[in-house]
């Protein structure tokens, strides 16, 4: 499994110290993971422990303070803003734990937002749509299209959300606590999503939870404690 | 298309912050619409008033001036040293031939007179002293009788009055020192005698005895019972010293109102149609006339404004200026026809009292209400009006027009008014109403230039005077046997007085009959000229060309604009340009404090959101334009808003116009209503300006904004 082809993650030794006041909290401390094209994988562990902080520094949203990074073959620490927003807009797509959709946009018109970022796609309105309408449909809320997120309920929500992550075709996708501010069913159901897609596409999913029953359904379970890796399991 | 989408809808969402920030620039808008339009139209009108009525596009005077010169005056109504344009014929043709542009060159030359035409009393004395003239020409002994009678019997009239009424009269405007005092009462007891009005019954027996007497008590009359009239006959105003047909013919704003122009080449004065019909005018006619126009112009009430009842009261107080200017006839037939009058038409509690005397039945008419105002007006104008003089300097008169020569000495000419005229639009504006047109030849005689003709003059005057001095010690002997004891001095000084008269008369009918040419009249001195241009846009440039003109020819000229010569009013505009400008600006800038401290708070409260943005791959720019684009839209729609309930005013405003709200008024709107007009440059200037600064307010909130990190969007609060 070490294949360096197959390496679309590659954390090396990564620290990532923040300040807190006077105090310096070291919340990851010396991280070395490899994660691989199409693998379905949960960050576990406690509040503190460090997941978000990790999926930060893997969803290019931050940087590391020692260590290095390399997405997609690329190693983060010499990428400027500019190209790691374009990173973020053409390998990474984020789900978050508040859904964050964007409030006065339908829909239909959050799904398309990344896809107006792209060059390729921005002028390209049809092809947008079919995308847009193919995500939608794939989670189940083609006939909602005008709806404002606060017309939806929790669940319509982060699939939306998952829409928007998926529409710009991106190699990883993060969710951070996907399933945390959702009741279990609807959790379960979301879970049940993002593995009919991983399956479908291909699509690497790392996530973020704390949640056993969810913590289960993953391939591989990565646990935090105190910013250390203390375990990485392949299940089965 | 989604940014802008994203745009409107945040400013949609916010409502309330949308609805603040959007009616500071709505009103700024609103603001700067309608008063730059005030500004401008007011620019335009007050450019026109002052430039098509008196200043010209460009006024030139001597560069040898010392002070700025201003064609109004400066505020103590004084004038300025600015020296003399030496010979204008000449910089007429010069500058006529090099500078093309150059419509016409009129001289000018402003300067304050003050006339004093002498009240009823004067003016009485006046008639009577004609007709003792004319006695010695041997006029038929019955009909001048009989007229000094009834004018000997109205003089005493007056005196009978001015003993009654002259101490309280003096105690409202100054009171008389206790030697005044008792020099008046003497004086007023002398001439209540009958003894004093003897030789006025045998003036015209002829001998050099009764002459003389008659000529001393005359003199004694003018100089010690006329002053003791309290009354406002003295006048001050402006007047303008031009060649007059050019002046009316190149200024489109002046006009004749009453009478006749000045005939081409002739000495003479129009009065100012406004200072005609105030100062000159019958004071308790002036007042009707302008309780008049309170109620019919300004729609107001007598029984509601105190201005009008003060008016009202001043006339009742001084009815006596009616009456005294009547004779004993006319009183009693103005008394009937007012007892008639004043019964028919008051509710008859006043059962025709046949015992009221003529003060009573005038204080009675003259106690006006809105319900009889314009009855009586009528009946004043129809009946008593043509009894009382009107007008103190008649349309036709030729009178003693005084004036302060540049060195300070007081100098005398007789000019004939033709008529009056008004500057067109705004002739009721007291600034406009001032000034009067004068012939230039008289104008540089009151100047204290003498021209030739006018040393001739005075040549011969000198000539008549020693030899009068020569005869004086004689008059002086035969005086003393008058049989009133007249003090000496006076006399004496009465008849130098009276051969300086007599001369000058003759000698000013001359002047007066003389006709100049145009060269004549502009050869010679003058203040300073308005010249007119006939393409106007291209003022400044004009302007230099005469500078270089007059360097190069040695002109010596100060070449101005009409805005640099019209002084406090040249710069009104400026004014209230700047308290626009300030105003905006302050508007303005608290929009800018308001509007960064909105979108900061909207960039906080989006952080999230703008990091969610950036972590799915939103770039910096695109943050950027996403707050500039909100700012600029909110910016567009209510400063095209603005600008648009502004322009739907002025363009309301275009065809209706604004009315002037007082005289004042009148002239800064030139006219009495103010038509607004804008360029529509200015528009666009608007809706640039707003835009910039809602802009501008916004970078520090964009620079927040951009640089919210995409980590925000993982965070849970």
């Amino acid at each position: 499994m070490t294949n360096l082809i197959s390496n679309l993650i590659s954390v090396e030794n990564v620290c990532k110290d923040y300040k807190l006041g006077a105090v310096t909290v070291n919340a990851l401390k010396e991280i070395n993971i490899k994660i691989s094209i199409g693998e379905f994988m949960t960050i576990a562990g406690p509040s503190g422990s460090g997941k978000t902080t990790l999926l930060n520094l893997i969803g290019c949203v931050d940087v590391p303070t020692e260590g290095e990074l390399v997405i997609d073959g690329k190693g983060i620490s010499r990428l400027s803003d500019k190209e790691l927003t374009e990173l973020r807009l053409n390998t990474i797509g984020f789900i978050f734990q508040t859904f964050n959709l964007i409030p006065v946009l339908n829909v239909y018109d959050n799904v398309e937002f990344p896809l107006l970022l792209k060059n390729d796609l921005s002028k390209n309105k049809k092809e947008r749509k079919e995308r847009v309408m193919y995500f939608l449909d794939k989670v189940g809320l083609a006939d909602h299209l005008n709806h404002r997120p606060s017309e939806l309920s929790g669940g319509q929500r982060q699939r939306v959300a998952i829409a928007r992550a998926l529409v710009s075709k991106p190699k990883i996708v993060l969710a951070d606590e996907p399933t945390a501010n959702l009741d279990s069913e609807t959790g379960q159901n979301i879970i049940d999503l993002m593995k009919k897609i991983n399956r479908e596409d291909h699509t690497t999913f790392i996530f973020s939870t704390h949640d056993t029953s969810i913590i289960k359904q993953a391939q591989r379970v990565v646990v935090l404690k105190d910013g250390h890796i203390s375990s990485d399991e392949m299940m089965k | 298309m989604m940014l802008l989408k994203i745009a409107f809808r945040n400013l949609f969402s916010r409502k309330l912050r949308t609805v603040i920030v959007g009616s500071i620039l709505f009103s700024a808008s609103v603001l700067a619409i309608i008063g730059g339009a005030l500004v401008e139209s007011i620019a335009i009108s007050m450019k026109k008033s002052l430039t098509e009525s008196l200043a010209g596009d460009i006024q030139i005077y001597s560069s040898k001036a010392t002070e700025k010169f201003s064609i109004i005056g400066n505020q103590e109504g004084n004038f300025f040293d600015v020296k003399e344009l030496d010979d204008f014929a000449k910089i007429k043709r010069v500058l006529g031939e090099k500078v093309p542009n150059i419509s016409a060159i009129i001289p000018q030359g402003v300067n304050f007179a003050y006339i004093n035409p002498g009240n009823i009393l004067d003016n009485k004395l006046e008639k009577l002293r004609e007709l003792v003239l004319r006695g010695e020409k041997q006029i038929t002994k019955q009909i001048s009788e009989q007229t000094t009678d009834q004018i000997t019997n109205h003089i005493r009239n007056i005196i009978k009055d001015i003993s009654l009424t002259y101490e309280s009269s003096f105690s409202m405007v100054g009171a008389l020192s206790e030697d005044e005092k008792e020099e008046s009462k003497r004086n007023i007891n002398i001439v209540m005698k009958d003894d004093f009005w003897k030789p006025f019954n045998h003036f015209n027996d002829s001998t050099n005895d009764s002459k003389k007497v008659l000529d001393a008590n005359l003199e004694f009359l003018e100089n010690k019972i006329a002053p003791l009239i309290v009354d406002d006959t003295q006048m001050y105003f402006y007047y303008i010293g031009t060649i007059p047909h050019q002046f009316m013919n190149n200024f489109p704003l002046a006009e004749l109102v009453k009478g006749d122009a000045i005939p081409q080449g002739k000495r003479g004065f129009l009065f100012n149609d406004y200072v005609y019909e105030t100062q000159n005018k019958h004071r308790v006619a002036r007042r009707l006339d302008e309780i008049k126009k309170k109620l019919e112009r300004d729609k107001e009430k007598i029984s509601k404004s105190k201005v009008i009842k003060d008016l009202i009261n001043a006339n009742i107080e001084q009815v006596g200026e009616i009456y005294g200017q009547m004779t004993q006839t006319e009183v009693e037939y103005l008394k009937m026809d007012l007892i008639r009058f004043l019964s028919i038409n008051t509710n008859s509690n006043t059962n025709a009292d046949t015992t009221k005397d003529i003060k009573k039945l005038l204080e009675e008419f003259f106690n006006m209400n809105d319900e009889n105002f314009f009855q009586r007006y009528n009946y004043f104008y129809t009946y008593i009006a043509p009894k009382i003089i009107l007008y103190r300097i008649k349309i036709g008169d030729t009178f003693p027009m005084k004036a302060f020569t540049r060195s300070g000495y007081s100098s005398s000419v007789n000019l004939k008014v033709y008529g009056t005229f008004r500057f067109k639009n705004f002739e009721h504006s007291p600034i406009a109403g001032n000034f009067n047109i004068m012939d230039l030849m008289s104008f540089r005689d009151l100047y204290g230039y003498m021209s030739s003709d006018r040393k001739e003059e005075n040549k011969k005057l000198q000539e008549e005077m020693d030899k009068f001095s020569m005869q004086t010690d004689g008059e002086e002997l035969f005086a003393k046997k008058g049989n009133i004891n007249i003090n000496i001095d006076v006399k004496k000084n009465t008849f130098t007085a009276e051969v300086k008269t007599v001369s000058r008369k003759k000698i000013n009918q001359d002047l007066l009959n003389q006709t100049y040419s145009d060269l004549e009249m502009e050869n010679g001195v003058v203040i300073n000229a308005a010249i007119i241009l006939k393409d106007k846009s291209k003022t400044n440039q004009t302007l230099q060309e005469i500078q270089k003109v007059s360097a190069d020819e040695k002109l010596n000229l100060k070449v101005v604009d009409w805005q640099e010569v019209t002084g406090s009013l040249g710069q009104f505009v400026t004014v209230i340009r700047a308290i626009l400008y300030g105003l905006l600006t302050v508007i303005l800038t608290i929009a800018i404090f308001i509007i960064m401290n909105s979108m900061l708070m909207s960039a906080l409260e989006r952080t999230k959101e703008i990091g969610t943005m950036r972590a799915i791959g939103a770039s910096k720019k695109y943050i950027l334009k996403l707050i500039m684009l909100e700012t600029f839209a909110m910016g567009s729609i209510f400063s095209i808003l603005g600008i648009g309930v502004g322009m739907a005013t002025v363009f309301y405003f275009k065809s209706r116009g604004i009315p002037a709200p007082t005289d004042i008024f009148l002239f800064l709107f030139s006219g009495p209503r103010l038509y607004l007009s804008l360029h529509p440059i200015y528009a666009l200037v608007v809706y640039f300006v707003v835009v910039c600064v809602s802009l501008l307010s916004s970078i520090y909130p964009a620079h927040i904004a951009v640089n919210v990190s995409p980590i925000r969007a993982m965070q849970r609060d």
